[in-house]
């Protein structure tokens, strides 16, 4: 009896001695060293990367704090990052900054080309910051005039990056990726593609009390080695995205006999075949990608007859679009050096790629398109005022 | 033997397979992927052949001895008492040393994770308090609670992978070829290593009461060990690619962190890292526990003798110098580990491997050449 006393009195002494450990005695040193209150913090969503000669610009946008809240933006510049972020909290009116919920990171153009090695050290070192963070570069101007004039309230610059989230799942143009994807393809391939976007002003397009800016995806930056060597727009983009599976559709206009008509491909992915001829690495790519006839414009000068497009002709007609336009994106990775399609993954199984691969990589491209279908219309109505009446 | 230290086999295996959980974090997967790089998540499989050897090894050294038997009661029997007692005494000097340096390493991956802010020396104290009077208890309790955390430690690193499979790409994991079979033999080496500290909890073995430990007790916990090895070296390559895996300090912390639960949870990893923790609670207060009962041996002429109505004062000294005296030992030792990181890293990559392999592997190996010749 008495040793089990003497037993509960240790433990109790030595419980209380951790008490005092894990109590929030002393903030400098104990785990109560990064607490705070909830609603003092302030959760930075999207956080803008500028460098200059001089240093860093970091530009800060909260978004709206709850139904009714706010949306709080600030700037500030500094020798590195870190003092970048401490210049922020410094001029922070409201509360305590907390930077581990950013969800969206912009670099402006002259960043991207300086290089994102700093940038892609400080998110993969940092405990604050998270890889699974999405990263967006400008084609044009800096990170901190998007997420500074985002227009009036009644949207703001975290909103504006969500939703082109949403429309590089619809549309084909290019596909946000994030710190981790892009680390991975730097690491294992030596280049990345990066969601580019360009800064547009919302006057004339949309109704805003006052007009500000907004950013729509245009294609793809290409990092290579960390920093921005090159872009992918438009066609070119496109193609990148059929070829990498990418969710999305693309929109292409084609002048057949009889009128044009604008289609939508979507396809799932490049079949890729590798090959070795001779020491050399070559590549066999089928592209299988699926149409639908959206719409359809009657030449004026045909009247009186009805267009109905030859699926066959449309086939043949996106399938040689489809192969010019990979070969320029293949012609750029090889001119760049950069294997921002990750090819050599489809090389690597037995072989050791020698240091110019790329360059000397031959590639057979075969697109095959399928005219699936053309809505809930086999022909055209005959409307008073068209074109047919 | 005392009732209050008895052991079930479950109990045993349970200690045994969280008590892997710590150094298996520590390294892993990052040794792997710089060892193998795509193909180190085969270290698992290529672990079992290494074991069976090891096993087999000890299936020798056991042979013609009673049923657990504990791995100091082997020594003593083949080395004799000056010898034995000397062995016993290295193992005890190495179970305090390793108990510090998990203490360390524990705080360390708080402070790396999670707390970068605070001090390790406020961790570590915290550890050494709570394993300290987990030591000057029962064994039994140790493995009771064992039993109930041995489900959730399973569990988390399954969850862990499954949760990031919509974002994995698991054709990083290839090519597999044979070009080049010695990374992957020595990843396979690493994954068997894992299993030293088992060979080093088997002083208590002789405590288990209900029954003699039999291979099917094994196999399944160690084929879950092996199978955790290769699930987590799977996931955080076909997540950063082996390139950035091995750069990365504690790459599956890193995937925990990455985790988003329907959308709703966010930053689960402080959860992954505060449950790792108690794995380190069961290694390093079992250490703290047998290193107790080693002391006990050693100091037992200089202790006055333990009687049934010892007054309180002697019957605590008796019970309990020896756990606070290896509990302070480890602490000590915790304390005087280096500071530095890329100091405390070679150290946690190249020393602690080498002599835990060496304890675990490379002398039982001599004990039972030892054996064979003097059977001759």
């Amino acid at each position: 009896m008495k040793g089990l006393f003497f037993h509960r009195c240790l433990c109790l002494l030595l419980l209380l001695a951790l008490c005092f450990s894990c109590a929030g005695c002393g903030v400098k040193g104990s785990i109560y060293a990064n607490y705070r209150e909830l609603d003092q913090l302030r959760l930075i969503r999207a956080l803008g990367y500028d460098t200059s000669g001089a240093g860093v610009t970091l530009s800060a946008s909260t978004g709206k704090q709850g139904e009714n809240g706010e949306s709080l933006s600030l700037c500030r510049s500094g020798e590195n990052i870190l003092k970048a972020m401490d210049s922020l909290q410094a001029y922070s009116t409201e509360g305590r900054l907390f930077f581990s919920h950013i969800q969206h990171v912009v670099a402006g153009r002259e960043a991207a080309e300086r290089g994102l090695g700093p940038l892609l050290d400080f998110v993969e070192r940092d405990v604050r910051t998270r890889l699974d963070t999405e990263l967006f570069i400008l084609c044009e101007g800096t990170a901190s005039s998007l997420l500074m004039n985002p227009g009036d309230d009644s949207y703001d610059a975290t909103e504006l990056l969500s939703s082109v989230k949403q429309d590089t799942s619809l549309r084909a143009v290019s596909r946000v990726s994030n710190f981790r994807e892009t680390a991975v393809a730097l690491s294992e391939y030596g280049a990345a593609l990066v969601c580019l976007l360009r800064p547009v002003t919302t006057e004339g397009s949309v109704r805003l009390e006052e007009p500000g800016l907004t950013a729509v995806p245009v294609g793809y930056a290409i990092l290579k080695d960390g920093s921005m060597v090159g872009v992918l727009e438009g066609r070119q983009a496109e193609a990148a995205s059929l070829f990498l599976g990418y969710p999305g559709t693309v929109i292409r206009e084609f002048s057949m006999p009889g009128g044009t008509v604008i289609l939508r491909i979507s396809g799932t992915g490049a079949e890729i075949r590798p090959s070795w001829q001779n020491g050399t690495p070559a590549l066999d790519i089928t592209l299988r990608v699926t149409t639908v006839l959206s719409e359809t414009e009657p030449d004026p000068s045909q009247t009186g007859q009805s267009f109905s497009p030859d699926p066959g002709a449309l086939e043949g007609a996106v399938e040689q679009m489809l192969t010019e336009n990979l070969q320029d994106v293949i012609a750029c990775s090889k001119s760049l050096d950069a294997d921002f399609l990750a090819l050599a993954k489809q090389l690597r199984r037995g072989h050791k790629l020698p240091s110019d691969w790329l360059r000397n990589l031959n590639i057979r491209i075969t697109v095959s398109a399928a005219a699936d279908r053309g809505y809930d219309l086999y022909t055209p109505m005959e409307l008073k005022g068209d074109a047919h009446s | 033997m005392n009732d209050v230290n008895a052991l079930s086999r479950r109990q045993f295996t349970a200690i045994v397979f969280i008590s892997l959980l710590p150094p298996m974090i520590r390294r892993f997967p990052r040794v792997l992927a710089e060892r193998a790089g795509n193909m180190s998540w085969l270290a698992g499989p290529l672990a079992i052949p290494a074991l069976a050897l090891g096993a087999l090894l000890f299936w020798l050294l056991y042979r013609n001895f009673g049923k657990n038997t504990g791995y100091d009661t082997l020594l003593q029997s083949l080395l004799g008492p000056f010898f034995g007692a000397l062995a016993v005494g290295i193992y005890t000097l190495w179970m305090l040393f390793y108990a510090g340096f998990l203490l360390r390493s524990g705080a360390m991956r708080f402070v790396s994770t999670i707390y970068p802010d605070a001090l390790p020396g406020l961790f570590l104290l915290t550890m050494a308090l709570a394993c300290t009077a987990a030591a000057c208890g029962s064994l039994k309790a140790l493995g009771r609670t064992a039993l109930l955390l041995r489900p959730l430690l399973a569990v988390l690193p399954v969850a862990v992978f499954v949760l990031t499979l919509k974002d994995a790409d698991f054709q990083l994991l290839l090519p597999l070829t044979g070009s080049d079979p010695l990374p992957l033999l020595h990843c396979g080496l690493e994954a068997a290593n894992l299993f030293g500290v088992a060979v080093i909890l088997s002083f208590s073995a002789g405590h288990i009461g209900d029954g003699p430990l039999r291979l099917r007790d094994w196999l399944g916990w160690a084929g879950l060990v092996l199978g955790i090895v290769s699930l987590i070296t799977a996931g955080c390559i076909a997540m950063f690619g082996p390139q950035l895996t091995a750069r990365l300090r504690h790459p599956f912390f890193m995937l925990t962190r990455d985790v988003t639960i329907l959308g709703a949870l966010e930053r689960v990893e402080p959860l992954a890292v505060a449950v790792w923790v108690f794995a380190d609670f069961i290694l390093i207060s079992t250490l703290l526990w047998i290193s107790g009962e080693r002391l006990r041996c050693v100091f037992q002429r200089l202790l006055p003798p333990s009687q049934e109505k010892q007054s309180g004062f002697l019957a605590f000294f008796n019970r309990f110098c020896c756990p606070l005296l290896s509990g302070a030992f480890a602490a000590a030792a915790a304390f005087l580990l280096p500071a530095e990181e890329d100091v405390f890293l070679r150290l946690s990559d190249t020393v602690v491997p080498l002599l835990t392999a060496g304890l675990s592997f490379g002398f039982p190996l001599l004990l039972l050449v030892l054996k064979m010749l003097r059977k001759r």
